[in-house]
């Protein structure tokens, strides 16, 4: 175990020396560790052998008509800038004395318009009424087919009941608890990243961002892990700070979900 | 007088004075042409890909934030657009096999002194098109482009562990094809 963790710190020091930034100190370190390391010692010679003065090698020069095609975008966004302005010129010009008479004719027509639509919007709305009733009912059978999907023992199943949610005009407190329920306990790492999602897209809703945060402390998948933090950085949730440090605490973490939740700590504090 | 900063230019720029971005594309027109033709190796290509860069900027002024440093937003865009273009086009760049450099290697190899190592520099230059995009990506914004790793780690949405790993399995492969070029060009 500990040689593992050598070679990834090894491996990062020649990485450092790649970039022309390994301090002596550190160049002391990492030759210990190539004595006993094959693999790593054999990327460092090569990582040696190669020059260093490889951006001496010719690049093009910029051509005229790359300036030239810049100026062409900028022109062209100068213009539709001046978009506003052009439509306050025409709007002016419409407004002329001598076209008055047909202004009148126009806003006589537009009276009779309104007439005609105020009719039709006052007239008894049974059509509308039926349509109302079939959508609740295809939102209806919708949310049965997820509620029963999602505890089908089939991972696709439950993707599939996950993606259908995504469907939903609207989803009530069943269906989002149903979700939570899976995001915590789903055995599936796949079902849980696809439902946490899904639940991404309600984040505004505080009930759902609760559930979120509470979430954070029940995974065990680095790549939910990681996925939560970087959410939560994406919202500013400065309240998941708590269950990150908490979940930092723990031994048992991935040192890439440490590494996120530690980078996203530092965005939201 | 005081050279404005490229912050303070992206700034004007967001608020609608476009021609301060002119000064902008004279500052990077050349560093971000060099990333497209280390990846792509297409001065053509590389130089609509540059036009693109500086529209989605337009395009996407608003999301400029000024706390954040300019350059790493715009390798950031450059990154993106070079990713669009790759998926775009179906294929992979430099697409000839390892067999058909090292036999153009060798033709040209009539060694003498500084010769040698404009060849050196060639077969890594070879070696490096061999690399898989995302591989090559690491080792040219790094090197040539000289951005810190925190930065490159912004611009590819990833932590700086994760890039210093990449970087390093970047090398081995590079190891792998340089070598086989070398190979090739020895016998
Ligand atoms: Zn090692």
């Amino acid at each position: 175990m500990e040689k593992i963790l050598d070679c990834e710190k090894a491996q990062g020091f020649i990485a450092d020396f790649w970039a022309k930034n390994l301090p002596e100190s550190q160049k002391n370190e990492l030759e210990k560790h190539l004595e006993g390391c094959a693999e790593c010692r054999e990327a460092w010679e090569f990582a040696q052998s190669i020059r260093m003065d490889y951006a001496a090698l010719p690049l093009p020069e910029p051509s005229a008509n790359l300036q030239e095609g810049f100026e062409q975008i900028l022109k062209k966004y100068k213009n539709k800038n001046s978009f506003w302005e052009q439509w306050a010129t025409f709007f002016k010009q419409l407004f002329t004395p001598e076209k008055l008479p047909v202004w009148g004719y126009s806003l006589a027509l537009l009276a009779v318009g309104f007439g005609i639509g105020y009719y039709w919007a006052n007239k008894p709305q049974k059509d509308d009424n039926q349509l109302a009733t079939l959508s609740a009912e295809v939102q209806a059978m919708r949310e049965t087919m997820v509620m029963t999907l999602i505890k089908q023992p089939s991972a696709s199943k439950r993707l599939q009941a996950v993606s259908l949610t995504q469907e939903l005009s609207s989803v009530d407190a069943q269906v989002i608890e149903a979700l939570f329920f899976t995001l915590n306990h789903d055995e599936n790492a796949n079902v849980r990243l696809a439902t946490l999602e899904t639940l991404y897209q309600w984040a505004d809703r505080p009930a759902v961002r609760e559930g979120l945060i509470k979430a954070i402390s029940q995974q065990d998948s680095p790549m939910v892990q990681i996925t939560i933090a970087e959410m939560m950085v994406a919202l500013q949730e400065k309240k998941s700070a708590e269950s990150f440090r908490k979940l930092l605490e723990s031994k048992d973490l991935d040192q890439n979900a440490r590494q996120q939740i530690e980078k996203s700590l530092k965005v939201l504090l | 007088m005081e050279t404005l900063t490229d912050n303070a230019l992206m700034t004007r720029v967001k608020q609608g004075n476009y021609d301060a971005l002119g000064l902008l594309f004279k500052r990077y027109q050349k560093p971000i042409l060099g990333f497209f033709y280390r990846m792509n190796g297409n001065a053509a290509e590389s130089e609509d890909l540059v036009q693109m860069v500086f529209e989605r900027i337009l395009r996407y002024r608003e999301q400029f934030r000024s706390e954040g440093e300019f350059r790493t937003w715009l390798f950031h865009i450059a990154r993106n657009v070079q990713h669009d273009f790759f998926k775009k086009q179906q294929k992979e760049p430099f697409n000839k096999n390892w067999e058909d450099w090292a036999a153009a290697l060798e033709a040209e190899n009539t060694a003498d002194g500084d010769l040698e190592k404009i060849q050196d520099l060639a077969l890594l230059d070879q070696a490096l098109k061999h690399l898989s995009p995302d591989k090559r990506e690491v080792l040219v914004l790094s090197r040539f482009e000289e951005l810190k790793y925190s930065q490159i780690a912004e611009i590819l949405n990833i932590t700086e562990a994760n890039v210093k790993i990449k970087v390093f399995r970047a090398l081995q492969d590079l190891k792998r094809i340089y070598q086989t070029l070398e190979h090739g060009k020895n016998t």
